[in-house]
């Protein structure tokens, strides 16, 4: 007996994005209940029996009343079954985000999952095994008891679990909330659905990260994305569709200057896509820049603010290096060759503590000397 | 340049000078106060600076006082070793004329010419002032009077500041430079304020503090986020504790202990009340038995006690007996006393009444004694009041009285006073017949040798002579009429008292006055016999003839009452009563020792009847008791009551045994432990589920806030300001550091631009004032302070002595300086060290021969003396 449903997780609601001032924050944190809201639609077009949200959909237990209320609202669209995974963001704590929704009063069809207790809500097709976090961290594997959960003949065992699968994740990964890489092979489940991972990742065999549907953060992954997944029968390898729901794109360039000009950063940016609006860049310079071109690499990188979406720029890297020319630019008489000099000198000193100073001077003195010239 | 020849005419007071000759190097020119010396330097002036075109009061200002001439000034100088002629005259047929080597101007051209060579700038129109105008003269050209005060660089600025220049190159960064510097001042402002330690200021300020705040505001969401997450931690601790009692049914298996204990508890109880019925009994036997005992012991009491009551109605019946025979024995006694009491008493008796006897023959005697004597007094008295009622009768009997009497004087007083008067008023007539002629008067004839005394109107006939009437003086018949009514009054008066005359009267008065006095004395009589008064001693008399009458009652001789047989007889009276007074105590002890007895014998005549009754009495009940139940069935009931308490008593220790084996204390104690159980696990329930609800309804209102969604907000946000804010340092940094190195090298630059004015200064100090050093101001050139072995002053806190001094020497440096750069320098001194001491004179002397080393100095000064050393040539006008 087939079984359809939708794989999403880590939508992080609540999440404030206040380092991302004014209206682009705001409007960040509002996209991500309009992304629910679109899941729900989404749902709803390709009738899936059951929504699995694989944890964290709450940024934290502390969230507002508020956000919660707009969150339940935002599920109003798909009316079968929702199936809320308590994650570490939003563990099932004594008093959680989940004990206060209920005290809000839910309509039936959004099912809490914070027992580890079989679901079986789709008259005997599919059973599912919930691995709740009932603490941040939880120090012993939660989905130990999918291998011996009773489930009726017939019906596919689909596991939902938060957390990092052991041994698999790249790099330095949240390694907490373990995960066995075989759980769905010893607990016999046609699919586990888990979250923690932001990014879209079959992680191992039956063993899917649907990732964030609305990225938030400047991380090479592939966030943006949930599943349609299908189970024909149990045991059936499972059939994952991946749709593309993300609104913003988060993007991440390092760009190193290196022949003293700013042309390189200036070609990343050119090279964003034509959705650049929708786009939060975060733009790493390092390198050397020389004063004439770090004036234009200001002038340019002001346009681009305006362009995108958010444009964070760290240039805490990039090294003012003025040139013989850009030296010559200022007044070769009198005192200020004299301060020049003596602020060159020091600039060029990693010895000196006041280095830095020293280049953010010259460059004052540069952009002040055109701005008298213009 | 060089002055070399000055010839001025017509110049406010000056006629004509010519001052020729002038050396290189130094020149004294002196000249005597008014001699017009300071002219000089304002014709030099006016012929360099004075358009000659000049008007108004410029023009007015040359001519002399009040006179209307032609002012010309001719100066010789040589300007780079070519000479030169300069002449220019004023106000009248004004002209001017510039001669140099191969050149000559008149007119404005050599106007233009002029300024030319000397550098100025002459002034639109009017008067050229020396610092406005004048070029470098206004500062190396000085006036009397003002060589202390500031230098007035004025208009000879841009010449000096192009000679220093050109003297060490272009150090100045220029317009160029001095607008980067203003700029780096600006922004170095908008971060920091402008204290020596600098402190962030503005919206670098406002951001330090922004990220400090919101530093402050995350650790209090997060303090708060923690108590948060420990009331959430306890209440999952608390939620524990319930499903711990849940699983392990706690209370459930409270209940049943409690239940359990209960039962054993009521087990016990019925063994208890096992024990106290037993007791219960045995005590009702114990009871019974001391009945028993108790009846028992009363019927042998009883028993005993008739024996004893026979016992003592003997023993009172011989006691009776007894006394009924001593009784006997004192009442004979006792009568035998009493007749001695009866005849010791007749005798006193007998003697009391002879004592009372005797006394009352004295009394009777002494009695009558004094009745004689009284009424003796009463026939005195009684005759003597007589005699005074017999005056007062004669008294009464003449009824005139003083009053009466002083009443008929008055009138007798008033009928003489009226006739004296009437005899006075009337006309005595004294006949003188000379026969015997009669004479009559109204018919009535009157003895002529009588005078006559007429009082009215009467009409005498004369014998022999006729008629005469007499008309008496007036009033005489007013007075004869009151005569008449005094006369009258006295008759009135007289017949009332019924007497007839005066005289009559007053023998009458005096009779009753001795009446009177008669009565008087015999009252006297009385009062001294009777001073109580006649009745008093009448009373008194009938009072004593009672009581001497009331003594008669004796029947003794006078003889026998006398006061020696008074005396005997007391003597006998007072035995008599001694004997009387022992019988009588005699006889009343026997008649108390009789009494006493008498009452024993009563006393024990009751005992016998009491101990009788009471032996019929204890007998009839004795009888009434074994009527009842014989001693025998009394005894039988006692052992029957004695052996049913032995019974019982065993009794009552098997059930005690019984509960003692049930262990009662045992039982409570578990009763107890199980309550409390149950009542703590209870409670430990309720309490744990009302604080899990509490916390519910706290987390509750606590989530609603959105701690976590407001620390991490404040966490984004911190994040994002301290970036700017880094930002906003390294800016700052930055501005600071570029301000503090443009304004350092321009100081730098600055201090190499004023170097060669301090070289040439240097030399000149140290003639006078070793180890100083003069700063001038960058931009103005003008002195700002003294530097005196390495402390700085104000050029303006010197003494002007000090400043004229700095103020010479500085103006002989810039003068070097001028010089050096080909500017036509001439310096010009009008007592200009006029406040300097003879010491330091000298020392400037050195100075000004050592600046005319390389210049022409002119010296004006009225003080001659003081030049004289100076090794110059001193020309005199």
């Amino acid at each position: 007996m087939a079984f359809r449903f939708l794989h999403t997780a880590d939508w992080q609601i609540g999440k404030p994005f206040a380092n991302i001032a004014g209206d682009s924050g705001a409007e960040l944190r509002s996209q991500r209940i309009k992304t629910v809201e679109s899941i729900a639609q989404i749902a709803n077009e390709r009738a899936v029996d059951a929504i699995l949200v694989a944890g964290d959909a709450f940024d934290s237990n502390e969230v507002s009343d508020r956000t919660i209320v707009r969150t339940i609202e935002a599920l109003a669209p798909f009316s079968g079954s929702w199936i809320f995974l308590p994650g570490n963001h939003d563990a099932a704590l004594a008093h959680s985000v989940w004990t206060r929704m209920h005290a809000m009063g839910l309509p039936s069809n959004i099912v809490i999952a914070d027992k580890p207790e079989p679901i079986d809500r789709w008259n005997g097709r599919a059973t599912v095994l919930p691995a709740p976090l009932r603490r941040r961290r939880e120090s012993l594997d939660q989905t130990e008891w999918f291998d011996q959960a009773p489930s009726s003949d017939g019906s596919c065992r689909i596991g939902l679990a938060h957390g990092s699968v052991a041994n698999r994740l790249p790099g330095n990964a949240d390694s907490s909330n373990e995960i066995p890489e075989d759980r769905a092979e010893r607990a016999g489940l046609c699919y586990l659905a888990l979250g923690d991972w932001h990014g879209a990742l079959k992680i191992a065999p039956r063993t899917w990260y649907s990732g964030a549907p609305e990225p938030d953060r400047h991380k090479a992954n592939d966030a943006g994305s949930i599943f349609i997944v299908d189970i024909d029968r149990p045991r059936a390898p499972e059939r994952v569709e991946t749709l593309n729901v993300g609104r913003y794109y988060w993007i991440r360039i390092d760009i190193e200057l290196i022949d003293g000009t700013c042309e390189r950063a200036l070609q990343a940016l050119e090279g964003l896509s034509n959705e650049y609006r929708t786009c939060v860049v975060f733009l790493n310079l390092t390198g050397a820049i020389s004063l004439a071109e770090r004036r234009r690499l200001e002038l340019e990188l002001k346009k681009w603010e305006a362009r995108v979406h958010h444009l964070e720029i760290d240039d805490s890297g990039l090294i003012d290096e003025p040139t013989p020319d850009d030296l010559d630019a200022l007044d070769n008489t009198g005192f200020v060759r004299l301060a020049v000099e003596r602020l060159r000198l020091r600039a060029s000193d990693p010895g000196d503590p006041e280095s830095s100073a020293a280049r953010m001077a010259l460059r004052m003195m540069y952009l002040d000397h055109f701005a008298k010239g213009a | 340049m060089h002055l070399r020849r000055i010839e001025i005419s017509n110049f406010r007071k000056i006629q004509h000078v010519v001052i020729d000759d002038l050396r290189d190097g130094l020149n004294v020119i002196s000249g005597d106060n008014e001699a017009g010396k300071s002219t000089i330097l304002a014709a030099l002036r006016a012929a360099l600076f004075e358009r000659h075109r000049v008007g108004g009061e410029a023009a007015a200002a040359m001519l002399p006082y009040n006179q209307s001439v032609r002012p010309e000034i001719l100066v010789d100088f040589d300007l780079d070793g070519h000479p030169w002629k300069l002449r220019k005259a004023f106000c009248q047929k004004a002209e001017v004329e510039l001669i140099g080597p191969g050149e000559r101007h008149t007119g404005d051209p050599a106007e233009e010419r002029l300024a030319q060579l000397f550098g100025f700038t002459p002034p639109g129109r009017g008067a050229s002032k020396p610092q406005d105008h004048q070029g470098i003269y206004g500062l190396l050209w000085v006036e009397q009077g003002a060589s202390h005060r500031a230098l007035g660089v004025g208009a000879g600025r841009e010449s000096l500041a192009s000679a220093l220049e050109s003297e060490v190159g272009q150090v100045i960064g220029g317009e160029r430079g001095r607008a980067l510097l203003a700029a780096a001042e600006a922004r170095r402002n908008v971060y920091w304020d402008r204290r020596d330690t600098p402190k962030p200021k503005g919206d670098y300020k406002a951001r330090i503090e922004e990220v400090e705040e919101l530093k402050a505001r995350k650790e209090d969401v997060e303090t708060r986020l923690s108590t948060y997450d420990e009331k959430i931690a306890l209440l999952s601790k608390k939620r524990d504790i319930l499903a711990r009692h849940e699983r392990d049914a706690s209370l459930e298996s409270a209940v049943a202990s409690l239940s359990k204990a209960q039962q054993t508890i009521t087990r016990t109880k019925k063994l208890e009340t096992a024990v106290s019925e037993a007791a219960e009994k045995r005590k009702r036997f114990e009871t019974e038995e001391r009945a028993t005992s108790d009846r028992l012991d009363a019927r042998e009491k009883l028993i005993k006690q008739v024996e004893s009551a026979r016992t003592a109605l003997n023993k009172a019946a011989t006691e009776a007996d007894e006394a009924k025979s001593a009784f006997a024995r004192l009442e004979t006694v006792d009568k035998a006393a009493n007749d001695q009491l009866v005849q010791a008493r007749a005798a006193r008796l007998q003697n009391d009444r002879r004592v009372t006897s005797i006394e009352q023959a004295i009394n009777h005697r002494r009695a009558e004694d004094i009745l004689a004597r009284l009424e003796q007094q009463l026939t005195t008295v009684e005759s003597a009041d007589a005699k005074r009622r017999e005056a007062l009768a004669t008294a009464d009997s003449l009824p005139l009285d003083q009053k009466q009497l002083a009443k008929l004087e008055q009138a007798v007083d008033e009928c003489n006073r009226l006739k004296a008067r009437i005899d006075a008023a009337s006309v005595q007539i004294v006949f003188h017949p000379i026969g015997n002629q009669k004479i009559s008067i109204e018919g009535t004839a009157r003895d002529p040798s009588v005078p006559l005394l007429l009082a009215d109107d009467s009409i005498l006939e004369l014998e022999g002579f006729g008629r005469l009437t007499i008309h008496p003086g007036g009033g005489v018949t007013e007075l004869v009429q009151s005569l008449q009514d005094a006369q009258h009054v006295l008759q009135r008066a007289l017949q009332q008292a019924g007497l007839a005359s005066v005289s009559e009267a007053k023998a009458e008065f005096q009779r009753k006055l001795d009446a009177l006095a008669e009565a008087e004395l015999q009252k006297k009589l009385i009062a001294a016999s009777a001073p109580k008064g006649l009745e008093a001693l009448r009373q008194e008399v009938e009072t004593q003839r009672v009581l001497t009458r009331r003594l008669a009652t004796h029947n003794l001789s006078p003889t026998d009452a006398t006061d020696e047989m008074l005396e005997l007889a007391r003597q006998e009276q007072n035995i008599a009563a001694k004997v009387e007074a022992t019988s009588e105590d005699n006889a009343s002890r026997n008649r108390a020792n009789r009494e006493t007895a008498s009452q024993d014998v009563a006393v024990k005549a009751e005992r016998v009847a009491a101990a009788t009754q009471d032996l019929n009495l204890k007998v009839g009940e004795l009888n009434a008791a074994r009527e009842k139940m014989s001693d025998e069935e009394m005894r039988a009931a006692f052992e029957a009551a004695q052996i049913a308490l032995r019974a019982a008593i065993s009794l009552e220790s098997e059930a005690a045994l019984a509960l003692d084996e049930a262990d009662p204390e045992a039982a409570i104690l578990t009763l107890q432990r199980a309550k409390l159980a149950e009542e703590s696990i209870r409670l430990d329930i309720d309490k744990t589920s009302r604080e899990v609800r509490d916390l519910e309804v706290e987390l509750k209102a606590l989530g609603r806030d959105g701690l976590g969604e407001q620390l991490a907000e404040i966490e984004g946000e911190l994040s994002l300001k301290q970036r700017q804010a880094e930002t906003k340092k390294a800016e700052a940094d930055g501005a600071r550091l570029l301000y503090e190195t443009l304004s350092k090298a321009q100081k730098e630059s600055k201090d190499r631009w004023l170097g060669p004015v301090r070289e040439r200064v240097a030399p000149y100090l140290k003639l006078i004032q070793p180890d100083s050093d003069i700063v001038l101001n960058e931009e103005t050139l003008e002195i700002e302070k003294f530097v005196r072995k390495g402390v700085d002053e104000p050029f303006e806190g010197l003494s002007i002595g000090a400043r004229e001094q700095a103020a010479v020497i500085t103006r002989l440096a810039l003068a070097d300086i001028l010089r050096g750069s080909g500017q036509p320098s001439v310096v010009i001194l009008d007592d200009a060290l006029v406040n300097t001491d003879e010491q330091r004179l000298d020392r400037m002397h050195l100075v000004l021969h050592k600046a005319a080393s390389a210049l022409q100095i002119l010296i004006l000064t009225c003080r001659e003396r003081d030049f004289l050393q100076l090794g110059a040539p001193i020309r005199r006008i």
